[in-house]
């Protein structure tokens, strides 16, 4: 090469354009049997694979917390109501610790008169 | 001589014709290297856009035979971007597949105001994108290797070429230094220079303000020019 060897814009264009790559017939061919391929499965299968499911997934996943949550709130209050400590259980108490009073007389009645286990008599 | 020269390689002239380096966009399936002149007048674009608008409609439809069609007239359009990107023919051709792919996937919802041409090739310019960010690393440059083989291009000897340069070595080495540009130049480099784009064009193809994509052609344009002049002389 000579050293005046200039690469003007004109010329750069004419080499860059004298390259080419030829399109390969088999390319399509490919293509059309994925295309055909595509359309052999299902619709719904097919559906999946696109992002409107991926997008209807997020969807319901969303939803379904929010119900999840709801429920759960409303759901606090009345559970709270129902739960009752051991101190105010024992404030309300009426002196049965929850046993029916004719029950709990009868049982005193008749553990001092026939000696039960526990009274300490011997029973003969 | 330098209006010739211009006329040739695409630029717009004073006398009305506008010239293509690449085959138009209605030629046959046979890629045509190198400059090709072909008259626009009013006429021709309306039958040119007519004939588009028929096969963007037979392509929403999903005809078979429009992908074809497509393929047919922009197959070596989008092969030559995918390999003078990726310098890769097997990664070309898979690229230029799932761009077929895509084309049919998304063609129902495409209504035309870009026009085919510059919705295809900016399909295939984003998955070459997505393939190279893929890559993570730059394929060493080896002088050795032919840089035509590995990509699946093949160079047509220009005609009236100065004799005293070696057209082979300087479009290997051209080859060489478009490898060794960054991917947003060398796109920009090869739509312009290889497939014949106008700059709206390829605005409307990368999705860049036409300044960015003269700036950048500039700079791909001078490095070419370094890169080449260094290796050659």
């Amino acid at each position: 090469m000579s050293n005046r060897f200039e690469l003007d814009e004109v010329r750069i264009a004419r080499l860059l354009g004298a390259v080419q790559a030829p399109a390969d017939p088999a390319v399509l061919t490919r293509a059309r049997a994925r295309i055909a391929a595509m359309g052999d499965v299902p619709g719904v299968f097919a559906w999946l694979g696109t992002p409107a499911a991926l997008a209807a997934a997020c969807v319901a996943m969303l939803l379904s917390a929010g119900v999840s949550l709801a429920v759960l709130r409303a759901e606090r209050p009345a559970a709270a109501a129902r739960e009752t400590s051991l101190v105010s259980a024992l404030i309300d108490d009426d002196g049965s610790y929850g046993l029916p009073t004719s029950a709990a007389v009868a049982t005193v009645t008749d553990g001092g008169a026939q000696g039960g286990p526990d009274s300490g008599t011997v029973s003969q | 001589m330098l209006s010739r020269e211009r006329a040739r390689l695409g630029y717009s002239t004073r006398l009305g014709w506008k010239t293509h380096p690449v085959r138009p966009l209605r030629d046959g399936p046979e890629p045509v290297s190198g400059s090709c002149v072909h008259l626009v007048s009013g006429q021709e674009d309306r039958l040119a856009d007519t004939d588009e608008r028929d096969l963007i409609a037979r392509l929403r439809t999903r005809e078979p035979e429009a992908l074809g069609e497509v393929y047919r007239r922009l197959g070596s359009a989008m092969t030559t971007l995918a390999s003078s990107m990726l310098r890769d023919r097997e990664e070309a051709h898979d690229v230029v597949e799932d761009a077929l792919l895509r084309v049919h996937r998304a063609a129902p919802d495409f209504r035309g105001e870009r026009g085919l041409r510059t919705w295809v090739l900016r399909i295939v310019a984003n998955l070459c994108r997505d393939r190279l960010r893929r890559r993570k690393f730059i394929a060493p440059n080896n002088d050795d290797e032919d840089p035509f083989e590995r990509a699946g291009l093949s160079f047509d000897p220009i005609e009236e070429w100065d004799g005293a340069l070696d057209q082979h070595k300087l479009v290997a080495a051209m080859e060489r230094a478009i490898a060794a540009l960054p991917q947003d130049q060398r796109e920009i480099v090869v739509m312009r220079h290889r497939l014949g784009l106008s700059h709206a064009e390829i605005m409307e193809a990368l999705g860049v303000p036409e300044g960015t994509v003269k700036s950048r052609l500039a700079r791909a344009l001078a490095a070419l020019r370094e890169h080449v002049t260094k290796e050659i002389v």
